[in-house]
């Protein structure tokens, strides 16, 4: 299984190549699905697929066509219990939850007077796209509204017995890393898709079969949010080998859509990147490893909770040092945007450092392996990552800890 | 959904009926959206999603209110507060005469609701008489977010059909795909007039191009001096240069100086110069406003 799972993978890398990359998803289902086989995973047992005893998991570890079928007829038999099994562990409790309360993760920043924070809107007012007059007034909701949906740190395992576990959560979102790719979807669906995914989990308990249908279906409910044109409920059912039947996931959609109460706006780190970038009037290959960095967290479970503004700023730190040299500065401009100073980041840049350590290795690189693309600017592979600066990063970090 | 009382028809939404309905219990009376759910589909329409997703955020007192979201088998359903009329039915009411006072109070509850909107980066994209509602003591609300969407900044590209063809902003009628803010502003122009004038629209053109020839008619033909880049624009086409000398009093006859400055800052065919809800709001033509309305 490894070693097929392996070939998939590259196949999948062979296929970002450029002249393919403009290949048109919307060109019908065929192409999707000759192509998607390569990328179609149910991930049902393959998610939990360490010493998985249950009679799935071992099912399920037979990655192959007959594996397939083991699933189609999993689907089949167990489509009605599923559904009860749904109802009743996924009930979302109609009772308001108790929330606790609201952790203060990003510090006061009091301004040292004689600051001159310099306008950096003041040039845009001639370019609508850039929205000058509103751009403040939308920072200060987004970091609001950031707030109010946060999700708590390590939740998984604030549910007793929780079957999903951290790695399964790295597991589905490389997966799904590679099935946004595979479907030339926006960068904003991909975070969205993450963002429901945790929020879900967080207050819904459910099963390891069930793990990949709430992936899947939350990518398709925030391709309804965000694209123009969504991918239709059949390709998701295609690109999960069929593992889930369309009224699983259409049943699903609904579930998920209550369980957040229909709040899908959570701010996402790339919202914030863009105002960090264009305050520090960083270069594209900056701004690009940023969002390498902000992918890789992505899939990080210990970084859940840290809040999307703050995910951006440590991401675009990290990615000055690296390209600017270790004397690059988190400017007083930086500081009044983000509101985070510079020591406010250290946790995560150490995290960061850690993530970029390890990002080719392990069975999950999928984001190195896609912004390893030249439509990526083949940032992943930049020999600076392996430089000392990513070294002396996390063990500046660690000492000031 | 028994805790509601089916009373009428009001009408048809971007997506699905909508319903006069009463709640059993309290008695209250609110409207009802259905969207059918049918399992060949795709689930929740996108245009559902979005409404219910952006109205759970925008809760403002000019802003259609959403009570509840209830799903049973096959069947969403919306319930909003409930307003007797829109402002299209309201103007059919008017026999031609409206107050000048309360053009005034609408044409500010509409750029209030659209400023809020604004500021929490959303963009309504279909606002018209038939989208703006009235209650009883004339307090207007924005509905139908069916088309509108949340925008990230920078602007991406969204789609270019949006907006009723009236109230389409010229930058969109020659295929932009590139818009802000600004592309509500338009409307919001088209609506001042149409308000000042108890109903008459500003544009009623039949197609992309009349709409256009209607809109340089009245206020000339742009050109790449007035309107830098507005030949690169998707599906820009050449129009005859009409003179400009229009005589607003015959267009607006109700309206003061001020009001029709006001007309002029919103109706202005480069997006970039358009005026923004806020200054609007701002506008010396709100001076002497009814203070309470401002509170």
């Amino acid at each position: 299984m490894a070693v097929s799972r392996q070939r998939n993978m590259q196949l999948l890398g062979d296929s970002q190549k450029p002249g393919l990359d403009s290949e048109n998803m919307n060109a019908g289902k065929n192409i999707l699905g000759e192509k998607t086989s390569v990328v179609t995973r149910s991930a049902l047992g393959n998610i939990s697929n360490k010493n998985t005893t249950t009679a799935h998991g071992v099912q399920a570890r037979k990655y192959s066509k007959k594996h397939v079928l083991t699933n189609k007829e999993n689907a089949a038999i167990t489509t009605r219990s599923r559904a009860k099994e749904i109802a009743s562990s996924m009930a979302i409790k109609d009772k308001v939850k108790e929330k606790s309360p609201r952790r203060e993760t990003a510090m006061e920043v009091v301004e040292e007077p004689g600051v001159v924070i310099y306008d950096v809107d003041k040039e845009d007012q001639g370019n609508p796209q850039l929205v000058s007059e509103y751009v403040q007034d939308v920072y200060a909701y987004l970091r609001k509204l950031e707030r109010e949906i946060e999700i708590k740190e390590d939740f998984l395992s604030l549910k007793k017995d929780n079957p999903i576990k951290p790695r399964m959560r790295k597991i589905l979102i490389d997966w799904l890393v590679q099935v946004h790719s595979r479907f030339h979807l926006l960068q904003e669906t991909l975070y969205i898709t993450v963002s429901i995914i945790d929020r879900f989990l967080e207050e819904a308990c459910i099963s390891r079969n069930e793990l990949q249908l709430v992936g899947v279906t939350s990518m398709l409910i925030a391709s309804k949010y965000e694209e123009m044109y969504s991918p239709e409920v059949n390709d998701f059912v295609y690109i999960s080998d069929k593992a889930y039947k369309k009224e699983e996931i259409l049943r699903m959609e609904m579930i998920i859509l209550r369980s957040l109460d229909f709040r899908l706006g959570k701010p996402i780190p790339l919202h914030f990147l863009r105002r960090y970038s264009k305050v520090a009037e960083v270069d594209a290959l900056k701004h690009g490893l940023a969002k390498y960095l902000m992918e890789l967290c992505l899939t990080e479970y210990s970084l859940c909770h840290i809040l999307p503004s703050k995910i951006a700023a440590a991401a675009l730190f990290m990615s000055m040092k690296v390209l600017g040299g270790e004397n690059a500065e988190w400017t007083d401009a930086l500081i009044h945007h983000s509101t985070y100073r510079q020591q406010d980041l250290i946790d995560v840049l150490r995290k960061m450092a850690v993530l970029v350590k390890t990002a080719d290795s392990g069975k999950t690189t999928a984001v190195y392996r896609k912004y390893c693309g030249s439509k990526h600017l083949r940032v992943a592979s930049m020999v600076e990552l392996k430089s000392p600066v990513i070294q002396n990063l996390s063990r500046l970090a660690e000492s000031v800890e | 959904m028994q805790k509601y009382e089916k009373l009428e028809k009001i009408g048809e939404g971007t997506y699905g009926t909508v319903f006069k309905a009463k709640n059993r219990e309290t008695l209250e009376i609110v409207a009802l959206k259905r969207v059918r759910l049918d399992d060949d589909d795709e689930g929740v329409p996108s245009s559902a999603l979005r409404e219910i997703c952006l109205l759970k955020e925008l809760k403002h007192r000019n802003i259609v209110k959403l009570h509840d979201v209830v799903h049973t088998e096959k069947k969403l359903t919306l319930v909003f507060e409930y307003c007797d009329q829109d402002l299209k039915k309201f103007f059919d009411s008017c026999n031609g005469q409206i107050d000048t006072g309360l053009v005034q109070s609408l044409m500010y509850q509409l750029l209030r609701g659209l400023a809020f909107c604004h500021n929490k980066n959303v963009l309504h994209r279909d606002l018209k008489p038939q989208n703006l509602l009235l209650n009883r003591n004339a307090e207007l609300k924005l509905a139908d977010f069916g088309l509108a969407r949340s925008f990230g900044i920078p602007v991406r590209c969204y789609s270019a059909e949006v907006v009723t063809l009236w109230y389409r902003a010229p930058d969109v009628l020659f295929g932009a795909n590139l818009y802000s803010t600004s592309i509500d502003m338009w409307s919001a122009g088209c609506i001042f007039a149409e308000i000042a004038n108890a109903g008459r629209p500003l544009f009623p053109g039949n197609d992309t191009d009349d709409q256009l020839k209607r809109i340089f008619k009245i206020l000339g033909t742009p050109t790449e001096e007035t309107w830098p880049g507005v030949t690169q624009l998707p599906n820009y086409k050449p129009f005859p240069i009409y003179h400009v000398n229009t005589a607003w009093q015959q267009i607006v006859p109700r309206l003061n100086n001020k009001g029709r400055d006001l007309l002029l800052n919103l109706l202005i065919c480069n997006p970039t110069e358009r005026m923004c809800a806020d200054d609007a709001l701002q506008h010396s033509y709100f001076n002497d406003l009814n203070p309470n309305m401002k509170a």
